[in-house]
This record gives structure tokens, sequence and C-alpha cells, in this order.
């Protein structure tokens, strides 16, 4: 049951092997345990991964999953490695940072083996496991791995409760031996006492003090019976009071034996200061009461982490449960649904388990900065966001302003805000005239929209850039995370993208609604143009494409109803429309898989943010294949994209939907062309498809999408250019555009 | 719809401790833009067989100079009515390369007008190579004249070679030497891209690593 990791650096190969979830619940590398409690839940996917690559020189990690027990997992019975993430200018620079610095010291010889392991540990938890992404086919895997820790859970409860018949018996033999003990030998006596041993009166002093504490709550107890019947007026109470008396002088006259008992021992043992002089003299019984009293302290010691272990494997157990019911709803899980790097993770069971700073990550490093309030960067960053919501709050709030003043056809100046750039406002101060005739409804380069979105993009991209610089030297700062290594690597893209995470928590709101609301008369159009235009008249030429042209006219027919008659698709009630001709409300549909596949196979995507999530699980199924279908992937992704809460986020999911449009336009060209001798997928082919895609998106999502494109296409951070996500941006981007450029032409041909 | 904008931040490819290179590959749709890169990349040349995956963004890192240089290759879409959309993906890449094929004249026009714009347009320290594809072919059906594109690229002051995506022909070296050409391009001081702070426990600031 154990995982394997294996790092690779500048041609190097170290391999770790021996990494195991210990009795489900404890982390160990080569049976070293961390110095310090960590929660174990995340570790679960040790339990079913076989193998983690950590490549520093190509920035990738992979990970394999075990082969199941009795079957095959995939066809020919192979596991095939799968990606955690591939590159390197996101936030997991800090991964392979660690491992390059943890194979530099391995390699100098500059730490122990313990420390090592430590180390590795330390990565696990905190860089690789939390990213490990389950999909639907390891369920039988997790399944069973849930099977081992239900099994473990119950042979430990079962050892628990045997455990505590042994430690119940063991008190009460040590309570009658102590008794005896007391009984035949006379405590109260100095001298007889002072011939025993210091640790034997130890012992015996501590449990004399803890018998004195639970008689005198005893003498409490029988205080309060007496003095109730003595108060009462039945002739019954005399009787019974003779009783509570009987009870009280009975633990009242062991309580004074056993203060004369203690007295004496402490007179021995702390009060006498010539003891020493004193003959120790050795007895049996003595020394099997020393004896007893320690096998009872490790047996409830054992009790004591065999509990913690029981609590443990509970949040490992709780870890897989969840992750197996995310399986079922939505085909893919990390293990918890709450964004990595946090102190406390939501299956932690243990409460808040702290971590010691040398394990804090950047990023968590970067919250404590910001959370102090008395930081400058702090300080600065809490009124930047602040002033910032409020800038394009304001603006927006003026927009709606002239926008209804301009409806109403009521002359209104554009000038009362003027967010234009210095050299836009020089050049507006040459032009001579009415300035009102220059407003236009177009966003363009001239536009007061444009302007101020331009203003705001500059603001937070220097503050952005401004805030990093001064928290590299914060961090750089901080001796107890340096002193871990002899020297720190901190990134300044690193801290970028860690910073972004926390601004665009207060920002990316505002900043959506700003350009949703500059974009949308745009948007409208094109969103328009894609729903009721032929596919080869928006830019789509390529006949593998072009295949489902009859699907497609039956979704432009699809949307031309939804418009005419929207309360067909409002929730629950949504009926659609078959390609048989039959028309469904939505539960309908989902209680039939014959019509579900046809609904699924039909292009009336355009419903699909009305979907149930069961009902996108069956559309998930069966979608499987690949194809124009599968578009429909792509177009949920991007729906997510649109609610993602961070420009990283945006640019993670957009990267997922290229990816998405690469795998289908590759299926669809080699069935469609199977005859042409280039069929190798080109930049032309990619944006062909990525122009497909969008037509199939929901006509909502498409207005928000084209907005939230040129918001990630101008907050991308700097560093990103050129890289995979920027690609995909671009292709996107450029999709739009293609669009736009068709919708031009039509314009002008009409 | 509006052009993408620059950001003003100096840009920093310092993720990694390579030097990230975006390269964008220009030329007439056919010429073999994606085939040059696959042979480059994955040694692979995919001549009547599967649509393949991610083959218009390829990456590769080579070692130039003991310098680690990562190649983000942008394979873009050389139909006409693409066009337009160029600049999207040439924007901000300090390095091309223009394809013709060999045995092609239309695209070696082609390849002339994109280098015009390239000059004109983009980066003013982009290097630019010009490569003559499908050499393999040159044999039977050369249209365009090795001494030709040579003229072409010497003109201009760009890189020249003729390469086959098919055989592989000089296609390593023609990465290599844009490699070589932008490492002593960005080494040169004041050229300094990585924005890496790198502090030792004593205080002192050490160079990049």
């Amino acid at each position: 049951m154990k995982m394997e990791l294996v790092l690779q650096h500048r041609g190097k190969t170290c391999q770790y092997s021996g990494i195991a979830l210990k009795d489900f619940y404890m982390p160990v590398v080569n049976n070293i345990e961390s110095d310090f409690q960590i929660e174990p839940a995340i570790w679960f996917k040790s339990l079913i991964i076989k193998t983690i690559q950590i490549d520093c020189d190509l920035r990738n990690v992979f990970w394999e999953r075990k082969s199941q027990l009795g079957g095959s997992s995939s066809p020919g019975g192979s596991v095939s490695p799968r990606v955690v993430f591939e590159d390197d200018r996101l936030e997991e620079c800090e991964l392979f940072n660690a491992v390059i610095d943890l194979i530099h010291k391995r390699d100098k010889k500059n730490c122990s083996v313990d420390d090592v392991s430590r180390e590795i540990l330390r990565i696990l938890h905190l860089h690789v496991l939390p990213l490990v992404l389950l999909k639907d086919e390891d369920l039988t895997c997790l399944k069973d791995a849930l099977d081992d820790v239900e099994h473990r859970i119950t042979y430990m409860n079962n050892l628990t409760i045997d455990k505590d018949k042994q430690l119940m018996e063991s008190e009460k033999n040590l309570r009658e031996y102590r008794e005896n003990l007391l009984r035949t030998e006379n405590f109260e006596s100095y001298s007889n006492v002072k011939h025993c041993t210091d640790k034997f009166l130890m012992e015996l002093l501590d449990d004399v003090n803890r018998e004195i504490r639970i008689l005198t709550d005893r003498l409490i107890t029988f205080q309060s019976c007496v003095d109730m019947t003595r108060n009462s007026v039945a002739n019954e109470s005399k009787l019974h009071l003779k009783e509570w008396r009987k009870k009280r002088d009975e633990v009242n006259s062991s309580i004074l034996k056993l203060q004369c008992i203690r007295e004496s021992i402490k007179n021995v043992t702390t009060r006498t200061k010539k003891r020493k002089k004193v003959k120790i003299l050795h007895n049996e019984k003595h020394d099997t009461y020393v004896t007893l009293k320690e096998n009872l302290r490790a047996d409830k010691s054992a009790m004591q982490s065999m509990f913690e272990g029981k609590v443990k494997i509970t949040s490992v157990r709780e870890a897989i449960i969840q992750a197996c019911n995310d399986l079922k709803a939505s085909g893919e899980s990390t293990g918890y649904d709450v964004p990595k790097c946090g102190e406390r993770l939501s299956t932690d069971i243990l409460g808040n388990s702290p971590k010691p700073k040398k394990w804090l990550t950047l990023n968590e490093r970067i919250q404590n900065i910001l959370s102090d309030k008395s930081t400058e960067s702090a300080q600065t960053y809490t009124t930047f966001c602040a002033s910032t919501v409020k800038k394009i709050r304001n603006f927006l709030s003026q927009k709606a302003l002239i926008d209804r003043k301009r409806s109403e056809n009521v002359p209104f100046f554009m000038e009362m805000i003027d967010f234009s750039l210095p050299s836009q406002q020089m050049e507006k101060q040459k032009a001579t005239g009415n300035p009102y005739e220059n407003v236009s409804t177009e966003l363009n380069a001239e536009s007061p929209e444009k302007g101020f979105t331009n203003m705001i993009k500059e603001e937070v991209m220097q503050h952005i850039y401004d805030q990093c610089q001064s928290l590299v030297q914060l961090l750089s700062k901080q001796k107890s995370f340096n002193k871990k290594a002899n020297c720190t690597t901190i990134n300044l893209n690193n801290v970028w993208v860690f910073y972004e995470l926390q601004l665009y928590q207060h920002l990316i709101e505002p900043l959506s609604d700003l350009f949703e609301n500059i974009y949308k008369n745009e948007a409208k159009e094109m969103a328009s143009f894609v729903t009721s235009t032929a596919l080869k008249d928006i830019g789509v030429q390529e006949q593998w494409l072009l295949d489902d042209e009859e699907d497609r006219e039956h979704h432009i027919e699809s949307v031309c109803m939804r418009n005419s008659s929207n309360k067909c698709f409002e929730k629950n009630v949504a009926i659609v429309a078959l390609r048989n001709g039959r028309t469904l409300t939505l539960s309908e549909l989902c209680e039939s898989d014959e019509e579900l596949n046809d609904f699924f196979g039909s292009p009336t995507v355009g419903c699909d943010s009305y979907l149930s999530p069961d009902l996108h699980q069956k559309d998930f199924k069966c979608t499987k294949a690949c194809g124009q279908q599968a578009f429909k992937y792509v177009c949920n992704e991007l729906e997510h994209m649109t609610r993602s809460k961070s420009i990283m986020g945006k640019l993670k999911s957009i990267t997922k939907a290229n990816r998405m449009v690469s795998e289908c336009a590759s299926s669809l060209k080699s069935k469609g062309c199977e005859l042409s001798d280039d069929n190798a997928l080109s930049a032309d082919d990619m944006l062909a498809s990525t122009t497909c895609a969008l037509t199939k998106v929901d006509t909502k999502v498409f207005e928000k999408l084209y907005a939230h494109v040129h918001l990630v296409n101008d907050f991308i951070p700097p560093f990103m250019m050129g890289s995979l996500q920027d690609w995909s941006l671009t292709n996107f981007f450029c999709a739009f555009q293609n669009i736009s450029c068709n919708l031009e032409s039509t314009r002008s041909q009409n | 719809m509006t052009q993408r904008s620059q950001p003003k931040q100096p840009s920093a490819a310092g993720g990694s401790k390579s030097k990230q290179i975006k390269l964008v590959l220009l030329g007439e749709s056919g010429v073999g833009k994606s085939s040059i890169a696959l042979r480059y990349v994955r040694g692979e040349f995919n001549e009547n067989g599967e649509a393949t995956i991610g083959a218009a963004f390829l990456t590769k890192t080579v070692n130039v100079r003991g310098q680690s240089v990562k190649f983000d290759i942008w394979d873009t879409a050389g139909q006409e009515r693409y066009h337009s959309l160029a600049p999207m993906y040439y924007r901000g890449a300090p390095a091309a390369i223009i394809v013709y094929d060999v045995t092609s004249k239309s695209s070696f026009t082609r390849a002339q007008a994109w280098i015009k714009e390239l000059l004109q347009q983009a980066n003013s320290q982009m290097v630019i190579c010009l490569a003559g594809n499908k050499a393999d072919m040159a044999s039977e059906a050369r249209t365009v004249s090795r001494e030709e594109g040579k003229d072409h690229a010497e003109e201009h002051g760009l890189l020249f070679t003729e390469t086959s995506a098919k055989t592989g022909l000089n296609v390593e070296d023609m990465f290599i030497n844009l490699a070589a050409k932008i490492v002593a391009t960005t080494m040169s001081p004041g050229n300094d891209i990585e924005e890496n702070v790198r502090l030792e426990e004593s205080g002192k600031k050490g160079g990049c690593c």
C-alpha cells in the first residue's frame, strides 16, 4: 500500500518509496512521521496513488493510480499517468523551488534522512496531494480504499473496547491492591513511611490525593442529603437521616485517615531535610505497586493514542466519502471543496490543525501580511480595494443615468465624469465643436468607457506590481522562513499570483459588472448574429465542422422558439424540442434515457444552464464519445469561466475549454477527413473549432463570456504572456473577433 | 472588437529559471508550419495520420550557451480570411519563423508580405527566421530557389534556412540558431527580462538563479 515519489531535476532522478498512510491515518515517509500533528484527510489519495512524478526540468507533475485488484481499470489493465499540472507560471512554482532545494540539500548531504522524509511529507501535503484531481474512473478504487478504512475502523473499535475492559480491570486491581496495602501497613506513622522509596511514596501520594478528592465530593453529596432529610417533616425521614449521617461519617473518617497518610508522606518526601540519612528498605509489595501503576499509565497512553487514531481515521473516511459523492455528482473531485493552502480544510474534523510557521505556504504568508492591518502593505491593499470598488460603482451608476437620459433623448454631457487617459484628454482639448457629438455608443479607443477601463486597468496592474515588490521585500525579511533553507528564492511572479488571488476577491465582481456593462451592446449583437446565422456565414468553412449544419439549423429554430416563448424555459417547466418532433418537459426528458440521448444528440444546448445536476451527469455520460456533442463540455467550462472569482481561475478555465476544443476538433477532423492527405490539426482548424464552440454557448453565457474574455485579456499577468494560458485566451479572443468581422461584413453586405 | 492591450509593467519571465520565448510560426496555409513544430518538439511527421491534438501550441526547452531557453511555439492560422487576426498572435513575440514552401511560388510571395508586415508592425527587437520548407521535394518540384530566399532574408537582416519537416533537415538547427541569437541579444546589458529575486540569509543579494 506504499506510494512512490519520483523527483527529476537536471537529468537526475531521485526515487523515494515508503510513502504511506500508516494504519490509514498516519502519513509517513520511511516510517518517519511529521514532527507535529497534521490533518491526514487529504492523504486518503495516497491509498490509491501508485506514483507521483515531479519533473523540475519540464515543470510538470504526474500521478499514476494503483491498478485495481481483481480487475483492470482501463483497457489492457494498465493505468496511465495523469497530469496534476503542467505549467510553471502558476502558483505551483513554490513546489518546484522546494523540490530543487531538497535535491540540492540531499546532494550536498546538508540534511538528515529524517529531515528529507519530513520535507517530502510537507511537499506532498501542501503542494501535490490537494491538486490531484480524481475522476469517475477512480471511483471503484476509492470504494475499495473506503472498505479498507471501514475494516480498520471496525478493528480499531473492537481493539478499543477490549483495551477499555483491560484498563478497567487493571484500575480495579490496583485499587484493591492499594486498599490492602493501606489496611496492612501503617502509613500514618512517620517512622514506617520514612523507610519507603521515594518512587513508591510519590505514586501513593498521587493516588491518595485523588482518593481524597473523590471522597470529598462524596462527603458533600452525603452532607446535602443529611441537610435535606433533617429539614423534612415526614416521619420516615428520621430513619433516613440516621443512614445518611452514618454514611457521611464513614466517608469523613476515611478522608481523615487518608489525610493523615498524605501528611505523613509529605513530611517524609518534602518536609524532612534529614531524609538522606534514613535507610531505605525495599519492599516487594511496594515495588509491585509501582510496576502496576506504570503499566496502567502506559495502557492509558495507548488508549489515548487509539482514540486520536480513531478520530484521524474517521477524518480520512469522511474525505473518501466526500470525494465519492463529488465523483458521483460531477465526475471529478479534488477531495475537498475549499481552495488549497488554507490552514484548515473542510475535511478537517480534528479542529483547526495548526501548522508550524515553516509549513506556511507563500499564499498563507501573504494572507497573514495582508490581514495584519499594521503593515503598510495591508493598509495600501485595503484602501486600494475600497477606492477602486467605489470608482467602478460610481462610474456604473453615472453611466446608467446617462444611458437613461440618452434613451429619453435628453442631452447629457459625458464630461460630468471624465475618466479618459491624459493623452485622450489632450486630444479632446484640441478638438473643437460640440463634444456631445463625439459620444458614441460603440466602445472604441476614444469612448469614455474605454478611457475608464484603461485607467482602472493601469491602476490595478501598477498597484499589483508595486505591492508585489514591497511584499517580496517583506517576505524576504521573514527570518523564520529563510532560516529553513540557507537561501530562499522569492519570486515576484509567485507573489503576484497569490496577491492577485486576494485582490480579486474584492475586485472581480465590480470589474465583471463593468466589463459586462460596457460590452453588453456588442455582445448582444454578436449573440443575436450567432444564433440566427448559419455556421459558414459566421466564418466556419471546414466541412468536418459543417457536417452538423442540419443540427444547427434545428438549434436556430429552437432558439427562435425560445425567444418567442421565454416562459417555456423557466426552471422546471422548460420544454425541449427533439429531433423526432416530440416536445417534452425537462422532468419527462430526464426519465427517458432514449429521449435524453436524442436531446443531447441535438444541439439545443441553449438550455444547458437550466439543467439539474442529475441531468448534467447524464449529459456527461452520453457525450463521452466526443465529437460535436462534446462541445457541450466546452460550453459548461466556459460558463464556469464566467463565474470564476479570479483572473487566474478564469485563465485556467479557458485553458481547459481550449484543450477540450482541441480534442473535439481532432476527433471530428479525424472522422470527417478520412480521405484527406492533411488531417493534422492546424491553427486554422483551432480557430474554426473555437468559433464553432462559441456558437453552441447559451446566449446569456455568450454575452457574459465576451465581456469576461476582454476582462482576462486586459488583466492577464504580464509574465503569463506567451504561455499556454495566453495562447488559449488568444484563441477565444480571436474567435470572437472572427465572429465580429463576419458580423461587420454581413452588415455591410446588407 | 478592441485590440489586445499591452501591460505597462515589465514582462517577467521569471516563473521558472529558464528564459521563456514566445515564437510564432507564420506562413501560408499548407506550407508545413505545424509539421515543423511537431518535428522539432516531438520528432514526429504526421503524414495521412490521425489529427494531432495540441499541435498548435507546443513547448520545448533547449540549452544554449549555458542558458536554458523554453520555446512557447505558437502556430498561427495561415488562411487569408484569418489574416486580420494574426497581430493578436504575434504581439509581444520576441521570435518568429516565416515559413514558405520551396515548391510554391505563391507561398514565397505570401512570406514576403509577412516579412514586410512584421518589420512594420511587430516588436523591432523580434528575431525573424525565413524558412523554406519541403526541401526534400526540391529536386522534383522546386519553384523558389535557395538564393532567392537567402537574398530576401539577407536584405531584411533575417536568419535563413531551408528545412524539411518530413526528414527533419535543418529543423533543430533553425530553432537552436534562433535561441542563440535571442540569448545573445537579451543577455546584453540592459536586456534582463528575469525578475527573480534571490536573497541569501546573510542579506547579500545574489544574482538571478
